[in-house]
């Protein structure tokens, strides 16, 4: 017990390059040279593979599927939003997502440590296919619908920098207006001025307002579907391990509330007043929920799930 | 209520029958009907509901709190709980309460009214054969999505309105009749036809190895089931393996330790031979109690048999703690629990005599003691101390003057087992409802887009400029911003 398992230096090696991508995707905001945004995702690139070694060899060391407590949970997590944030960053050339995304995978990943429990033995109620089904899901369904909140977010950053250049220019101080090449840039002018309008200029680096809208959608697409099979599965473990489907347990309580949350999102994505601003608020309520349901419901309140801590 | 009132866009016949209701209240039905079933209106109660729930998280409930944590959340909190429950949200009972059943049903109904509706226009569509397009199967998956609530519902209403769930405990050795007077507690659904299946259970075996830290890595109870006399199913039943015969399900839950205790009244006869069982928190000390009505003894100058009782307290573990006086008698030790594991088992008894008050009916609790109408055997109900395998012989006045011995013995030391026994005939169709909510929600999310891509992409080959304007998966600008600002 005295050696540092394997696991858990690969575990260290991971967090200090997200480290170092986080710093460069810092530098990337002031500094828009393609080369730093690069080199930040080549760094999240090197970290994957240790992350992932330290979920492998923690499996190993654990004698059981690596997401049996909140360390490895916590761990397992971060993983789901690194690699989705490699994905959409190699395929759509998304970058600035790389700030939420560091910033919570390093998070996660600095609770992990700090409720860092020793490989070891699973409480008997853990031992179940369902369960592993169950917890896999549920980690997945997480790691991705964080990122709808991500977009949602940059969505509401860029309407409000929008609307600020809007109303700026539409008081004739002169914010010029280029269009060039595929697609339309504004080069921030006098208009605005003072910090403000600096702040509304750099947030329309950012991609379009529906097009950051239609990628939450797309996480929630992904991410809702696997949430709520992950419901299930619980639903049929709990069952199975002791013989009541449901049970408003608080897990299950605030896994419900989560649902609940991207059914009202989904709804109100096609419900006019609702469509947008509203829609893209819901999703940071779900981001919310989803971290309340990880770390409040585990470490505070009581229930049959709550051996997780242990 | 619901089909009192037609939607307002399928009074298409001309005016023939003369109007029922005043016109006024029939418009205003009508609108009302309009706004309740428009998907705003379920976000408003999808909201509502979540609000209740997140009640429910934070506040302890009396279903699956511990009870002391409930009471004191009421004492802590009386006025609003009583306030809360005035408006119908008692907040230790959320998941049951009148606000959260209300809310639940008018979402039903708004839901019961849209899936008809589409439902019926769907099954038009199709048997007029309208062409198949994306956004048509797109329909059906919504359609099959919010179906599956109905399905759900009905699964768990007639589930457990058919169905029991029950409590049973059984100690090793023990064989129990699945029937009425065998569980501890006892929950039978309304349409329940009040017919248990009678076959026996008995438990062999219990077993809980315990790990370095002293948690069990495991518990598994060993059974068998007996249907008319011959045993038809010998299996181990742990937390994650239940044992299900005859549409009855047993789930292990919790176990205890169960101390065979052999009392002999003065005349030698065998007056109490049972396994009492006991319950704690943690295995490392248990509490129980003893009562033997039929000690068949009388006390000199009394009329009636006398009884004996005994609180008891269990060590599987104990940690003998010498106390100052000298004397060895045994009543100077006492002892201090240990670990979980029957290493040193002993039991500490604190002896009554008298009447254990069993025909007034008040105290027929298995757990407690009632010792109004008894004194204590030793002075200051001092305990005395029984080790596993032993026998204490203690004396009562006789009649002559002398004393009349009797003995306490704790010959063996078993395990109970404690199952949640239950019959949910429902659970089949809980799952048919999973099957049919995931098929919904995937032809919805994803075979739509899929088939939309896919058209979209024939008409591209077909016509390679008309189509690359929007890109694949997202909705035409909508005018806010750069756009605005470009053009
Ligand atoms: C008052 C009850 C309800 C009404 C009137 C209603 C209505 C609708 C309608 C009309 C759509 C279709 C949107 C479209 O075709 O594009 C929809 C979609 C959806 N509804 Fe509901 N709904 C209700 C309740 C619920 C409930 C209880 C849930 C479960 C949480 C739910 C989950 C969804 C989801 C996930 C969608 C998205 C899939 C889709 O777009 O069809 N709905 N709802």
């Amino acid at each position: 017990m005295n050696d540092t398992p394997l696991s858990l230096t690969l575990f260290g090696v991971a967090v200090a390059f997200y480290v170092a991508a986080l710093i460069g995707f810092f530098v990337y905001i002031p500094i828009r040279r393609r080369r730093i945004a690069d080199t930040a995702l080549g760094l999240v690139a090197l970290a994957w593979p240790f992350h992932l070694a330290s979920i492998l060899t923690r499996a190993i060391e654990a004698g059981h599927w690596p997401l049996g407590n909140i360390y490895e949970y916590s761990t397992g997590i971060s993983f789901v939003i690194a690699t989705t944030f490699l994905v959409i960053s190699l395929r759509a050339g998304q970058r600035l997502i790389g700030v939420p995304a560091m910033i919570l995978t390093i998070g996660l990943m600095a609770v992990a440590y700090m409720l860092y429990v020793p490989p070891g033995n699973l409480v008997p109620a853990l031992h179940s296919y369902w369960l592993t089904i169950h917890v896999t899901s549920m980690a997945t369904a997480s790691g991705l619908l964080v990122f709808s909140s991500f977009f949602a977010m940059f969505f509401l950053a860029r309407r409000w920098g929008d609307g600020y250049a809007l109303a700026t220019a539409g008081a004739g101080s002169g914010g010029a207006v280029v269009s060039g090449g595929g697609g339309a840039a504004v080069i921030r002018g006098g208009g605005g001025g003072g910090p403000m309008g600096s702040l509304a200029g750099s947030l329309r680096h950012l991609p379009p307002a529906t097009t950051l809208d239609s990628w939450s959608f797309r996480f929630v697409m992904i991410g809702f579907p696997v949430w709520t099979f992950g419901v299930m599965m619980g639903a049929v473990w709990g069952e199975h391990a002791w013989g009541r489907y449901w049970g408003w347990d608080p897990k299950e309580t605030f896994s419900f509330i989560v649902w609940v949350v991207f059914a009202i999102y989904l709804h109100a994505r096609v419900t006019y007043g609702w469509r947008e601003t509203r829609a893209a608020l819901i999703t940071v309520i779900g981001l919310v929920a989803i971290f309340a349901d990880l770390y409040a419901v585990n470490l505070w309140i009581a229930g049959l799930h709550s051996y997780a801590r242990a | 209520m619901a089909t009192a009132t037609a939607p307002p866009q399928r009074a298409r016949r001309p005016p023939a029958p003369p109007p029922r209701r005043p016109p006024r209240l029939r418009a205003w039905l009508g609108r009302f009907w309009h706004q309740y079933t428009r998907m705003r209106t379920a976000i408003y109660f999808l909201i509502g509901i979540l609000c209740i729930v997140l009640i429910g998280t934070f506040v302890p409930q009396e279903f699956t709190s511990a009870s002391q944590k409930v009471s004191e959340f009421a004492a802590a909190h009386q006025n609003l709980d009583d306030l809360a429950t005035h408006l119908g949200l008692p907040l230790t009972s959320v998941f049951v309460s009148p606000l959260f059943y209300i809310l639940l049903a008018s979402l039903y109904i708004a839901l019961l009214s849209c899936v008809l509706t589409r439902g019926r226009a769907l099954i038009v569509r199709t048997l007029r054969g309208y062409p198949r397009t994306p956004q048509y199967w797109g329909e059906w998956g919504s359609w099959m999505f919010h179906t599956s609530f109905f399905l759900l519902v009905v699964a768990v209403v007639w589930g457990k309105a058919t169905g029991f769930d029950g409590i049973m405990t059984i100690t090793e050795g023990q064989r129990v009749a699945e029937t009425q007077a065998s569980y501890d507690t006892l929950q039978e659904g309304m349409l329940f036809d009040g017919h248990h299946s009678g076959y026996e259970v008995q438990l062999n075996r219990f077993s809980a190895p315990l790990q370095s830290n002293g948690m069990p890595s495991d518990f598994v109870s060993n059974m068998t089931v007996y249907d008319g006399g011959r045993p038809v199913l010998t299996q181990d039943v742990r937390v994650n393996e239940y044992l299900g015969y005859h549409g009855v399900d047993f789930y292990q839950q919790d176990y205890g330790w169960a101390p065979h205790m052999v009392v002999r009244n003065p005349a030698g006869e065998v007056v109490s031979d049972t396994a009492i069982q006991m319950i704690s928190d943690d295995k490392t000390a248990s509490t129980g109690v003893l009562k033997v009505p039929a000690f068949n003894y009388t006390l000199p100058g009394q009329s009636k048999p006398t009884q004996i009782g005994a609180k008891l307290v269990l060590y599987p573990d104990a940690q003998a703690l010498p106390q100052v006086s000298g004397a060895s008698n045994g009543l100077n030790f006492s002892y201090a629990p240990g670990t979980a594991a029957a290493r040193n088992p002993v039991l500490e008894v604190q002896l009554f005599v008298g009447d254990l008050g069993l025909d007034s009916g008040a105290s027929q609790d298995v757990f407690t003691l009632d010792t109004g109408g008894m004194t204590p055997y030793y002075s200051g109900a001092a305990a005395f101390a029984l080790p596993l395998h032993q026998t204490t012989t203690l004396g009562l006045p006789a009649a002559s003057g002398g004393t009349a011995n009797f003995t306490v013995s704790f010959p063996d030391l078993r395990q109970f087992s404690l199952f949640h026994v239950k019959q949910d005939n429902g659970v089949p169709l809980v799952y048919a409802a999973f099957v049919l909510t995931m098929t919904g929600l995937l032809t919805k999310l994803y075979l739509r887009p899929f088939l939309e891509r896919r058209r979209r992409m024939r008409k591209a080959i077909l016509h390679p400029v008309g189509v690359a304007a929007s890109p694949p998966g997202e909705p035409p600008p909508r005018g806010v911003g750069e756009e605005v600002l470009t053009r």
